[in-house]
C-alpha cells in the first residue's frame, strides 16, 4: 500500500464499492446519474485519492474501510500544505528581473526595427494619457489599502521626459526596474509611493532654477499626503538591496544610533562646526548624507513639517538663486549646504546618516577616494540603497543597474523560489 | 440511507424546471432583442448605445425613400460617425494623400496600399497632385490601373479620386529645401492650403473616417488602419521614426511635430507675433516640449497613448465628423502655429481627443540631406582615395623588401655587446628612472628578465661611477654650457651636429639635452641610421666617445635637474 502510494487504485476498483455500483445500476432519481459512468468514476477516484471516505455510508459488510490516518492522505495534506506555504512566503514578485534583463539584451542585440510585444508587465500604465497632465503623479492602487501611510517614498521618475532627446530603450528599462523595485518595497511595508514627473521644463532651465524641481515636488507631495510623518526622497538610478529590511527597523526605531548632529565625525566640505543658537536637542526633521564632495540630496529623509515647509520656502528663494546660481555646482544641494552653513534654526533639525545607510555607491562614483569603505556598497554588509548617482557622466548606467540587481536577486531569493517562476 | 439525498433532488427537479423555464423566457428574449438590433444594425440603427437618444426612439427613426426620386440623396448623418471597430461596421474610410514630384516613391506607397488588411473595398482614395515635374501623375495612373485590375475582387479599392491643382510652390522640394528653419512658416502654410482643397473637396457623407498619410513612408504595419483606429480616439497618430545610413548611426526620432505643449512653448508663443510660425527641432525656437518621437521605448506596450497637441502629418487618422464639425489644417498661424500642428491645436480646442502612440513607430524614409549627400560624396572619394593609397604601398613594400637589407635580428642579438659599453650611471643620479624602466628595451619576456639582472648590475655599477661623475660636472659644465641653449631651438638638427657615434648615444638614451624635443621627431628620423650605425664601423674609440658624450650630458642635465628625464626606450 505505502509502496503503491501514488498509483491508480486499481484493486479498489475492483472491489465491489458500493456507491458505484449504485450509482451505475440504480434509477434515475440521483443526480450523479447525469453525469457519465466515467467521469463519476473518476470522481469517485479522485476523492479516494483525497481521502474522503467515500466508502463511509455503504453497507458495512463489505469489508472494506478507509481508515482516517490513511498514509496517502497524510502525505498528500503534507505536500499541499508545504507548497502553499512556500507559494505564499514567495509572494514577492511574480517575474524575476533577471530573466526580463536577459530578454531584453536579446532584443536589444537583435537590433529589429519591428514591433515588439511589451517587455514585462507595463509598470505605468496610461502614465502618459493622464488628462490633467500630472502623469507621474499617479498614487498607485495599493496605497489605497493604506489611505494615509505614515511614509511616504517619493520617486523622480522620467528624467528628461523626452524634450530635449530620445529618452532611449535603456532609460526606459532602467525606469521600470527602478520603478518595479519601490513598488515592490512599498507594497511590502505598507508605505506610499508617489511617482514624479522629472520632464525637463523651461520653469526648471538654466536662467530659472535648474534641477530644483525637487523643492516643488516636495512641497507639492506634502500637500497631497497631508497625514504622512516621513517623506523619503529617491532619484531614479536608485536601487533598495535589502527589501526585507523596513524603514521602522533599519532608522527609525533607532534614529539616535544612526545619525550624527554634527559634522565633527565627517566634514568633507570643512563647514565650520560651531555656530552660535544651534540647539541640537531639538528633534530632527531633516536626515541626509554627505558624500566625499559634500551633501548628497540622491536620497533622504524629510518630515512632514512646519519646519520642513519653512526650509522649503527659503531653499527655492529665487533671489539666492539669481545671486548664486553661478557658482553652485550642485545646484539645490550647494543651496542647502549654504543654509546649513549660516542658518541656527535649520542645524537645529538637521541629522546625518552615514551614507551607506540609505546611499551607498557604486566605485566609480567618488572616484577621488577610491578605498574609502565609508561610501561604497558592500555586499557582505547588506548595505539597504544603492545610488548610482552620476552613472551618466562617463560610467555605464546599465551595467551598473544590471550589476546591481542581479546582485539583489542573488541576495534576496529562497532556493524554493524558483519553483514558481516561469 | 439515500433518502435524505434523493429528496434534495425531487426538490432540486421541481425547482429546476422552473429554473429551467425562466432561463429558457431570457435566452429567447435576449435572441429577439439581438434578432432587432441585428436589423437594426442593417439599417443603419448601429450606435444603439453609444448615442444619448432615448433608444426606443431609435426604432421609430424616420427614413424616407427618396429612391424614386431623381438626383435627390439621404444621408443619416448620426451612421457615420466612425466605430472603434470599423472593418466590422462596414465604415468607409477616405484615404488621402497629397503627392508633389512623389514618382519615385509611388511604387512603394502601392506596395503598402496592397498589403493593407482594412477591407480594400471600404476605402476610398484621394490624390492631390500638385507642382509635380516629374510623372507623378503617369506613375500614379498606371499604379492605380494595376490595382484596380487585379483579379482578387476584394483587393480592389472603393472610389479613386485624383485632384490636380498647381500651389505655385517656391520652395525646392528636397530635403535641405524643405527643413530649412527659413523654409518652416511658408511652406507649412502652402502645404495646409493643399490638404484643406483636397480635404474638402475629396470628404463624402459615407465617409467615417479620415486618413492622412504622406507617400514617402519607408515600411508600415498591415494593420496600420485597425491599430490606429481600434483606440476610437478622434484624432490619433503614430510615432514616426527613419532609419539612417550606418555612418549616421542606426536610427532617428523624425517626425518632431508630434507633442505635448508646455509651459515653456506657450510663453515662446506669447513672444510672437501674429503671423509667426512655431516649427519644431530648430535651435531658434526652444519650445521645451515632450516630443512623441523621443518617448519611444522599443519594448513599450504599443497600446499606450499620448495626449498631444500639435501633430504630424504623415499618418493622421481622424474621425470624419473632426472635419465636418469645422476643424481643418489652419493656413494661416493658429496659436503660432499652422499645419498639422494646428490641426491638432485647432482640434483640442474643439473638444477632440488627439493621441498618440509612442511606442507604435511607422518607419518613414531616409533622404539624403545636402550636407549628407556632400558626404556621401566624400565619403565615396575617401574609398576610392584609400584604395589607391593602398596599392601604391603595396608597391612601395616590394620595393623596399628588394632594395633593403633587413639587420634588426643582427642588431637584436648584437646590441647587448653594444650597450654593454655604453655607461648609463648617468641615469641614477636623477633618480627618476631605475633598471625596470630600462628592461623595456626588450620585446620578449625572457631578454627582458635577462637585461633586467644585467641592468641591475649595471646600476652597482652606476653607484660607483656616480662620483666620478660628479667630479666631472663641473668640467662638463663648462665645456655644455654654450651648445645647451641652441639643442632645444634647433630640435632636428642638433644630432646632425655631433659625430656619428654620439649619434648613437643620442638615439638610443634619448639625450636629456633636449628635454623640450619636439615628439620624437629626429629620433624617428635617426634611429634606423643610428642603430645601423655602430653596427658596421663601430670601434672601441668611438664607443668611448660616445660613452663621454653621455656622460656629459648627464652632467648637463645634473645641472638642470628639475627638468625630468624622459627615457625613451624605442630603440626599435
Amino acid at each position: 500500500m505505502a509502496v503503491g502510494a501514488y498509483e491508480l487504485p486499481v484493486s479498489q476498483h475492483d472491489l465491489k464499492d458500493d456507491v458505484e455500483k449504485k450509482s451505475r445500476n440504480k434509477g434515475n432519481s440521483s443526480f450523479l446519474n447525469m453525469i457519465p459512468p466515467s467521469i463519476q468514476y473518476n470522481i469517485n477516484k479522485l476523492k479516494r485519492l483525497l481521502g474522503f471516505n467515500v466508502g463511509k455510508n455503504s453497507n458495512d459488510d463489505g469489508g472494506h474501510h478507509y481508515k482516517i490516518f490513511n498514509i496517502r492522505r497524510i502525505v498528500l495534506i503534507l505536500f499541499i500544505v508545504t507548497f502553499s506555504i512556500f507559494w505564499l512566503a514567495d509572494s514577492g514578485s511574480d517575474e524575476s528581473v533577471s530573466s526580463l534583463i536577459k530578454e531584453y539584451e536579446r532584443r536589444r542585440n537583435s537590433n529589429s526595427r519591428g514591433l515588439r510585444t511589451p517587455l514585462g508587465q507595463s509598470s505605468i500604465p496610461n502614465s502618459l494619457a493622464n488628462p490633467n497632465r500630472s502623469r507621474w503623479s499617479k498614487i498607485w492602487p495599493f496605497s489605497l489599502l493604506n489611505k494615509d501611510p505614515k511614509i511616504v517614498i517619493i520617486l523622480a521618475a522620467n528624467e528628461g521626459g523626452g524634450v530635449l532627446r530620445w529618452k532611449n530603450e535603456e532609460e526606459w528599462f532602467i525606469e521600470k526596474i527602478s520603478i518595479d523595485n519601490k513598488k515592490a518595497y512599498a507594497k511590502r511595508h505598507g508605505y506610499g509611493l508617489t511617482i514624479k514627473d522629472l520632464t525637463v521644463s523651461k520653469r526648471y532651465s538654466h536662467e530659472y532654477r535648474e534641477g530644483w524641481q525637487k523643492i516643488d515636488i516636495l512641497k507639492q507631495s506634502m500637500r497631497e499626503f497631508p497625514n504622512a510623518e516621513w517623506f523619503w526622497w529617491l532619484d531614479l538610478d536608485t536601487l533598495i538591496m535589502e527589501p526585507k529590511k523596513s524603514l521602522e527597523d533599519h532608522i527609525f526605531n533607532r534614529i539616535d544610533q544612526m545619525t550624527e548632529r554634527t559634522l565633527e565625525e565627517f566634514n568633507p566640505l570643512n563647514i565650520p562646526i560651531d555656530l552660535p543658537y544651534v540647539d541640537y536637542k531639538q528633534d530632527m526633521n531633516l536626515l541626509i548624507t554627505q558624500d566625499c564632495g559634500g551633501f548628497n540630496l540622491g536620497s533622504f529623509f524629510i518630515k512632514n513639517s512646519e519646519w520642513s515647509k519653512l526650509l522649503l520656502d527659503v531653499w527655492w528663494e529665487p533671489v539666492m538663486y539669481e545671486q548664486r546660481h553661478m557658482v553652485w555646482d550642485h545646484r539645490e544641494q550647494d543651496a542647502l549646504e549654504e543654509l546649513y552653513r549660516n542658518e541656527a534654526w535649520i542645524r537645529s533639525k538637521v541629522g546625518f546618516l552615514p551614507l551607506r545607510a540609505i546611499n551607498s555607491f557604486p566605485p566609480g562614483a567618488c572616484s577621488e577616494s577610491n578605498d574609502d569603505p565609508r561610501y561604497f556598497y558592500n555586499e557582505h554588509d547588506r548595505d539597504f540603497v544603492v545610488n548610482m548617482a552620476g552613472c551618466n557622466f562617463g560610467r555605464d548606467c546599465w551595467g551598473e543597474m544590471k550589476h546591481y540587481t542581479s546582485t539583489m536577486e542573488r541576495l534576496n531569493t529562497r532556493w524554493y523560489s524558483k519553483l514558481f517562476r516561469r | 440511507m439515500l433518502k435524505p439525498k434523493s429528496s434534495i433532488f425531487k426538490l432540486s427537479k421541481t425547482v429546476n424546471s422552473t429554473i429551467i423555464s425562466l432561463i429558457g423566457s431570457i435566452f429567447a428574449f435576449v435572441l429577439l432583442f439581438r434578432f432587432i438590433n441585428s436589423t437594426s444594425n442593417l439599417f443603419n440603427f448601429n450606435s444603439l448605445f453609444a448615442n444619448n437618444n432615448n433608444f426606443f426612439l431609435n426604432y421609430n427613426n424616420y427614413i424616407p425613400n427618396f429612391k424614386n426620386t431623381p438626383g435627390v440623396h439621404f444621408y443619416d448623418l448620426n451612421n457615420y460617425r466612425g466605430n472603434s471597430d470599423g472593418w466590422q461596421r462596414n465604415d468607409r474610410i477616405l484615404f488621402c494623400v497629397p503627392l508633389r514630384d512623389a514618382a519615385q516613391h509611388l511604387p512603394r506607397f502601392f506596395n503598402h496600399l496592397n498589403t493593407m488588411t482594412y477591407p480594400h473595398n471600404l476605402i476610398d482614395l484621394s490624390f492631390l497632385v500638385s507642382d509635380s515635374k516629374d510623372d507623378t501623375m503617369g506613375v500614379l495612373l498606371s499604379h492605380l490601373q494595376t490595382a484596380q485590375s487585379q483579379q482578387n475582387k476584394l483587393k480592389r479599392f472603393g472610389n479613386i479620386e485624383i485632384y490636380e491643382k498647381d500651389f505655385g510652390q517656391i520652395i525646392g522640394q528636397s530635403f535641405s529645401d524643405r527643413h530649412g528653419f527659413a523654409a518652416q512658416g511658408p511652406r507649412r502654410k502652402l502645404m495646409a492650403r493643399a490638404r484643406n482643397w483636397l480635404g474638402s473637396v475629396a470628404l463624402k457623407p459615407y465617409h467615417s473616417w479620415v486618413y492622412w498619410r504622406d507617400v514617402d513612408v519607408e515600411t508600415c504595419p498591415v494593420t496600420i488602419m485597425e491599430d490606429l483606429m481600434h483606440h476610437g480616439k478622434d484624432v490619433i497618430v503614430p510615432n514616426v521614426w527613419r532609419p539612417l545610413p550606418d555612418w549616421l548611426g542606426n536610427i532617428q526620432p523624425y517626425d518632431l511635430n508630434s507633442w505635448q505643449e508646455s509651459e515653456g512653448g506657450l510663453q515662446l508663443a506669447d513672444s510672437l507675433d501674429e503671423d509667426a510660425v512655431i516649427v519644431e527641432g530648430y535651435p531658434e525656437y526652444a519650445t521645451w516640449r515632450p516630443h512623441l518621437a523621443y518617448m519611444r521605448d522599443p519594448n513599450g506596450d504599443p497600446e499606450e497613448e499620448m495626449e498631444l497637441d500639435g501633430i504630424g502629418g504623415v499618418s493622421i487618422l481622424s474621425k470624419a465628423k473632426v472635419f465636418r464639425s469645422g476643424s481643418h489644417f489652419p493656413a494661416f498661424s493658429f496659436e503660432k502655429h499652422a499645419e498639422t500642428e494646428a490641426f491638432g491645436k485647432l482640434s483640442r480646442r474643439m473638444n477632440y481627443n488627439v493621441v498618440g502612440l509612442p511606442h507604435y513607430v511607422v518607419w518613414h524614409i531616409y533622404e539624403p540631406s545636402t550636407e549628407d549627400l556632400k558626404h556621401m560624396a566624400w565619403m565615396a572619394e575617401e574609398e576610392k582615395r584609400k584604395l589607391e593609397e593602398s596599392k601604391i604601398k603595396e608597391f612601395y613594400d616590394k620595393i623596399w623588401e628588394i632594395g633593403f637589407d633587413d639587420i634588426r635580428d643582427d642588431w637584436r642579438s648584437e646590441r647587448d655587446s653594444i650597450f654593454n659599453k655604453i655607461d648609463l650611471s648617468f641615469k641614477k643620479p636623477i633618480g627618476e628612472t631605475d633598471a625596470d624602466d630600462i628592461s623595456d628595451w626588450y620585446d620578449d619576456p625572457e631578454e627582458k628578465a635577462a637585461q633586467a639582472a644585467h641592468a641591475q648590475a649595471q646600476a652597482a655599477q652606476a653607484q660607483a661611477q656616480a662620483a666620478q661623475a660628479q667630479a666631472q660636472a663641473a668640467q662638463a659644465q663648462a665645456q655644455q654650457q654654450p651648445q645647451q641653449p641652441a639643442a632645444p631651438a634647433q630640435g632636428a638638427p642638433a644630432p646632425a651636429q655631433v659625430p656619428i657615434a654620439d649619434v648613437a648615444a643620442v638615439a638610443a638614451v634619448q639625450p636629456p639635452a633636449k628635454p623640450a624635443q619636439p615628439a620624437a621627431n629626429p629620433a624617428d628620423n635617426n634611429v634606423p641610421l643610428a642603430a645601423a650605425a655602430p653596427i658596421e664601423d663601430a670601434n672601441q674609440q668611438q664607443l668611448q666617445a660616445a660613452q663621454q658624450a653621455a656622460q656629459q650630458q648627464q652632467a648637463a642635465q645634473i645641472q638642470d635637474q628639475q627638468k625630468p628625464v624622459d627615457f625613451n626606450p624605442d630603440v626599435n
